[in-house]
């Protein structure tokens, strides 16, 4: 178990991170999602012992890690790209951890497999790292991260820098080498699909602060502010009565007998996914519907406003 | 335990490059300052020689025969600069290499070259003789600095966008009026950055004016050797050298005042299809190859020339003992190659060392390292040598007699050449890779051994390949330095065959040459070829 206090940090006197608490447990994965310059990769060099705070503690096991030096504290990291030692093979890579720790060249060697066969990445032993494309170096970087058993792993946007199909697919298989290694990660990202695909428990941080911390289903259903709703993807914000409530776009469906009129005023493609937007008597509106409408149709929503989510922060 | 004993070390290394550069250089330039300024007379010493015809003539002459060869250097050079800037990648690597020749080659073997040269035109006497007179020294400093220009002044202007002038012509400009007044002004920074080094160099040049300026045109370098040397006057040599230093700093500052205001060239630009027509490009590769390669063909020739015909008894003289040298030229050959693998040992070992500080370090002991260690490198070789020869005779420091005076000299002047191409290296590796070392459970120590040193070990192997070069040719600081048969180096055994006249003697002295000519073209090969097509500015 990790945890951080009261944590601060501040570049040239600018906030990075400000009064940050929160708590990693064993075998989970948490989602540190927020867009750049949140201050959630300072966040993570705190942890790894790369950056010292201004205030605020580390623990690892209640015990106080703060002074604690990175080598000493047995957590990896993993960072975007570019980051494979140049002057070894994809074995060296692999195995650097391992030297240090002082295990046997058999045992390394079977490690070492094993780590390659977990990413797939079988028969690359003596690959020149200048050889792998981006993907592949991206599992290279995975194996050499997990080969050590760190106990806990913090991934630095470690997709960010490729493509989206492979993108999409290594964020399928990354938590499945997670679960399978045991092993508990801390995963930071600005994109909050991979954040819902990978995470246990999500943070949402936004200028240096952590905004809501909860399950990732909780957080999407209830974010509270609405700066966590954008950047949550919402859009829908509405005011009823005293309260501005939030409407997920899944929300909606077309029924005769509904309580909001409604006219289309846009259709667009998002990622495969059909988006309709609405001028409505409680504002502009967009929705996933089922149904294609076409621009200009007059129709009625049914949209159940109890459950929608109440913003009780900008 | 372990830990203490890790501490000492950690200190150890962190002192053997702040003591090389105390004991062998801080300490030689002091004594000069001190012995410069301190006399009976209190501080007349400095004036009185100042106030010599002698010497102001040769202070006169040194910044006059500078300004000179910088002008003309750039002159010619510039059109050579204007065909490689828009040469194809590969032919542009040749011909860069082709120009460099002359810059790797040592001054003395320049000086042979001329001299040679000189004979082979019958200009060596006679009215238009150029024997011992101004133009023999401006014509050599033109040679050798060449490349200088042409390759910075090259690289600089492929990095143009072209599109400027291209919107000059359609604007109604001529090619002339569009080069004058859009393409120079925008070639200015590569210019003057050239312009300095070949400046500097040829204000600090030594070997090429002790040979062919002769005993009529001095410089103050030649000033500093002839009182020191010559007369053993260490303090009127002390005073010269002090003005030495200070016009050396002044102009040091004056470059880096220029380099900092030069933008660094674009990766990519857009490049003319135009081409200079050929007409232009024959002429001058023509000119260039007779001007830059004629004077190595002849001494190449004239070393194989035996009374009217061609043969190797040069060559095989060099086993001989002859007079003038202590020891055969052929042990100075040998002792050269020793001098220069012990001088770039120990460059590699300080310039590692203080690398790793200067990138690593304590932030207020960075630059301090950073400036203490490149210091040798602005300074010219005969003031490095003088100050060791009037600071390391005498206790505690007497390495009068040692066999490792000439060793520890060379590689001053080789440090820099390491931490040079070292410390770029270093900076250029991403720190995350040592943040990732780190978490995968490297000390700091440990990330030194196995990321940094590794990684950044070609470039301080080209550093201590430059350094071999250098140490190999080097001729001023040695020249300083007491003479026997066992410390004997190549380029001083040639300056000794050089000044005896005598056909047999100066035969053998082409030899010489050439063989240092070739073990000097070896390195350089061996470098260009490990720094796979990158394309440095000097």
């Amino acid at each position: 178990m990790w945890r951080l206090e009261q944590l601060a940090v501040q570049f040239d006197g600018k906030p990075a991170i400000e009064n940050f608490s929160a708590q990693f447990d064993k075998n989970q994965i948490t989602v540190i999602l927020g867009p750049s310059g949140s201050g959630k990769s300072t966040l993570l060099r705190v942890i790894a012992g790369l950056q010292k705070p201004d205030s605020g503690q580390f623990f690892i096991d209640d015990l106080d890690a703060t002074e604690l030096p990175s080598h000493q504290r047995d957590i990896g990291l993993m960072f975007q790209d570019h980051t494979l030692f140049p002057h070894r093979n994809v074995s060296q890579n692999v195995e650097f951890g391992l030297r240090l720790k002082k295990i046997q060249r058999q045992e390394r060697r079977r490690i070492v497999d094993e780590m390659l066969l977990l990413v797939g990445l079988e028969g690359f032993n003596a690959r020149d790292v200048s050889s792998l494309s981006g993907g592949e170096a991206q599992r290279v970087a995975l194996a050499r991260a997990l080969a050590p058993r760190p106990s806990l792993l913090l991934l630095d946007e470690p997709l960010g820098a490729l493509d989206r199909p492979l993108r999409d697919r290594l964020t399928h298989e990354l938590p499945k080498v997670l679960r399978t290694t045991k092993t508990s990660a801390i995963h930071v990202t600005h994109d909050h699909d991979e954040a819902f695909a990978i995470a246990d428990k999500l943070i949402v941080m936004d200028s240096a602060k952590a905004l809501r911390i909860g399950s990732p289903m909780d957080v999407y259903n209830d974010p509270r502010s609405e700066t966590v709703a954008k950047f949550l993807g919402h859009c829908n914000f509405v005011k009823i009565g005293d309260q501005r409530k939030v409407i997920a776009p899944q929300a909606a469906s077309v029924d005769p007998n509904g309580n909001v009129p409604a006219v289309v005023t846009d259709v667009r493609l998002s990622t495969g996914l059909q988006e309709t937007f609405f001028a409505t008597s409680l504002g502009p509106l967009k929705f996933r519907l089922n149904e294609s409408l076409s621009v200009g149709t007059s129709t009625i929503l049914r949209i159940d406003l109890d459950q929608t989510a109440t913003i009780t922060s900008s | 335990m372990i830990k203490s004993l890790r501490t000492i070390i950690a200190v150890v290394l962190f002192l053997v490059p702040i003591i090389f550069i105390s004991c062998f250089f801080l300490y030689p330039v002091a004594a000069i300052l001190w012995n410069g300024l301190q006399s009976q007379d209190h501080l007349n010493q400095l004036t009185e020689v100042l106030r010599t015809p002698r010497s102001q003539k040769a202070i006169w002459f040194t910044f006059w025969q500078a300004t000179i060869s910088t002008v003309i250097t750039i002159l010619v050079a510039l059109p050579s600069a204007a065909l490689i800037s828009k040469m194809k990648k590969r032919s542009r690597k040749w011909a860069r290499a082709a120009i460099t020749v002359p810059f790797v080659l040592p001054t003395i073997v320049v000086a042979g070259a001329f001299e040679a040269v000189f004979k082979q035109l019958g200009i060596d006497r006679g009215p238009l003789s150029l024997h011992h007179t101004s133009w023999a020294i401006i014509l050599a400093h033109v040679f050798f600095n060449y490349a200088v220009v042409a390759r910075t002044v090259g690289s600089f202007w492929s990095g143009l966008d072209y599109r400027v002038e291209e919107q000059a012509r359609l604007l109604g400009a001529n090619k002339w009026q569009a080069f004058w007044q859009v393409t120079f002004p925008a070639l200015k920074p590569a210019i003057y950055a050239s312009a300095v080094i070949t400046y500097l160099f040829s204000f600090t040049s030594f070997g090429i004016i002790l040979v062919l300026g002769g005993p009529r045109k001095a410089t103050i370098e030649t000033e500093i050797y002839r009182y020191a040397i010559t007369r053993s006057d260490f303090q009127s040599a002390s005073s010269l050298a002090l003005v030495q230093l200070i016009a050396v700093l002044f102009l040091i500052i004056v470059s880096t005042r220029l380099e900092r205001g030069k933008p660094a060239p674009k990766s990519i630009s857009y490049r003319s299809s135009e081409q200079f027509s050929l007409k232009f490009r024959l002429t001058n590769w023509t000119l260039v190859s007779m001007f830059l390669g004629g004077p190595i063909l002849t001494l190449f020739l004239r070393s194989f020339s035996v009374g009217d015909g061609y043969g190797i008894s040069h060559y095989q003289a060099l086993a001989s003992r002859v007079p003038q040298l202590p020891a055969t030229a052929l042990s100075a050959i040998l002792n050269s190659l020793i001098f220069a693998t012990v001088a770039t040992c120990i460059a590699l070992a300080v310039g590692i060392l203080a690398s790793l500080q200067i990138v690593h370090g304590k932030r207020g002991l960075r630059s301090l390292f950073d400036l203490g260690l490149t210091l040798p490198l602005g300074t010219s070789a005969v003031t490095i040598g003088f100050g060791i020869l009037i600071a390391l005779d005498e206790p505690p420091l007497d390495l009068r007699t040692s066999w490792w005076i000439v060793p520890i000299a060379h590689a001053l002047i080789g440090t820099p050449f390491v931490i040079r191409t070292m410390v770029p290296a270093l900076r250029h590796i991403n720190p995350k890779i040592r943040e990732v070392a780190a978490t995968l459970g490297a000390a700091p120590h440990q990330v030194r051994r196995a990321i940094d040193l590794p990684i950044a070990m070609r470039g301080a192997l080209v550093g201590a390949a430059f350094s071999f070069a250098v140490s190999i040719g080097e001729f001023g600081a040695t020249s300083f330095l007491p003479r026997r048969p066992e410390t004997l180096t190549a380029p001083i055994a040639m300056f000794r065959l050089l000044s005896t006249p005598g056909d047999l003697l100066r035969g053998q002295a082409m030899a010489l040459s050439v063989i240092l000519a070739l073990i000097v073209a070896t390195t350089v090969v061996v470098i260009e070829s490990t720094k796979a097509g990158s394309e440095g500015s000097f």
